[in-house]
């Protein structure tokens, strides 16, 4: 009996937590790396302009040394973050398996990009080397963002339609409710709950309205132009909340109709 | 006959040095001016209060009629007659379900800062050689 009871404390209390530290640890160890990152960054550019002043040999060395450091601190970086977010879509519970799937994918592949890009680095030894290593990631990062930025937009979309499906349910079992229970109430008021049906149905068009535009705005994320990346992922996030709020006002007027419908008159 | 010379006094006799003459006012005795002082407003106010606190507990204290109950009662509102759905569990559950989905509407966060990816600095910036 008492081992039942540790088992169901365990299952109740600690695999939550053990699973919610995933998620946060991984954040944390992502800002570490960021510091990390900052720094090796500010000593790369303390090392090139000392380079570039006085071009001696020991200033090209300390240069190279320091570049090789950005470098890599910087492929590690995005490699970190990469694996927040693989966490974070682990921890989701909103999104089905099939989906969790695709962008775990899509992740995965931008991870082995990093770790083939992480062990080039030792084989540098000129600052052409460094120039052409750093190219390669150049011509990648358009790619790598439009990944990060999709997955991004797929977790809280997938937030988004939960609530939507939940909406939904409430909304249908409210009518099916209504319908059964018609003769007891007055007639005007079967007309006035049919008009607020209507407008709590309309709130959801319009938060259909919402999801269909960000689908098609979805696409310009997969641009070619970091510019246009940024640049569509705002006006998603904008998107999301105009949807968010129709999602609320709906609500609303549900729980003005729960409240309603208590009555007979 | 000669006539003695006689000097005779002179009929300027030399003047005291004196102060020339200025023409004098009469003295002017200033009163002094009255200054109210404002401690005899003090004092005052103090008599004024005690002697309108002596006043007003001296006065007969007037008694409220006590107020007595009338035949007809006042009229309550009218209780909305409840529809009998409205016990019935399907009703309890929704009401339970619209709370639980507002609090999670109200819970999503659409811009999450958490969420922001890194931005790097990518080109080198050596001088080609």
């Amino acid at each position: 009996m008492i081992q039942k009871v540790i088992i169901l404390i365990y299952v109740l209390f600690i695999i939550p937590t053990i699973t919610f530290a995933s998620s946060s640890s991984s954040y944390q160890e992502y800002l570490g790396q960021f510091d990390v990152y900052r720094s090796s960054l500010n000593e790369f550019k303390v090392a090139r302009s000392e380079y570039i002043k006085f071009k001696t040999l020991t200033s090209q060395q300390t240069a190279l040394d320091k570049t090789k450091k950005m470098l890599t601190t910087r492929s590690q970086l995005l490699r970190v973050y990469l694996l927040f977010l693989n966490e974070k879509l682990n921890e989701s519970k909103a999104m089905d398996a099939p989906q969790k799937s695709l962008y775990q994918t899509l992740i995965n592949n931008e991870v082995k990009f990093l770790n083939n890009h992480i062990a080039l680095m030792p084989s540098i030894g000129s600052l052409k080397d460094a120039e052409s290593v750093s190219q390669q990631l150049t011509s990648h990062y358009n790619g790598l963002q439009s990944s990060m930025h999709q997955t991004i937009v797929g977790l809280k979309m997938a937030e988004l339609t939960a609530i939507d499906t939940r909406y939904f349910d409430i909304f249908t079992t409210m009518y099916n409710l209504i319908q059964t229970n018609k003769s007891s109430f007055a007639p005007e008021k079967q007309s006035i709950m049919e008009r607020w049906l209507l407008q709590i149905q309309n709130k959801r068009d319009l938060y259909k309205q919402k999801t269909d535009d960000i689908t098609k705005e979805n696409a310009a994320l997969k641009s070619s132009s970091l510019s246009e990346i940024t640049a569509s992922y705002q006006r998603i996030l904008k998107l999301m909340s105009e949807a968010r709020q129709y999602l609320s006002e709906g609500t609303s007027f549900i729980q003005e109709l729960t409240t309603s419908i208590q009555f007979g008159e | 006959m000669e006539q003695p010379t006689v000097s005779l006094p002179s009929t300027n006799p030399v003047q005291p040095m004196t102060q020339p003459q200025t023409p004098q006012s009469p003295p002017v005795f200033q009163k002094p001016k009255r200054r109210f002082d404002p401690r005899f407003l003090f004092i005052l106010l103090i008599i004024v209060g005690i002697g309108g606190g002596f006043f007003a507990g001296s006065g007969q204290k007037t008694e409220l009629p006590t107020p007595t109950p009338s035949d007809t009662p006042t009229p309550s509102p009218k209780s909305k007659p409840m529809v009998p759905m409205a016990t019935e569990s399907a009703y309890l559950e929704l009401i339970k379900n619209v709370a639980s989905l507002s609090g999670a509407i109200n819970t999503i966060q659409i811009s999450d800062t958490t969420l922001s990816p890194p931005t790097v600095e990518l080109p080198l910036g050596f001088p080609n050689e």
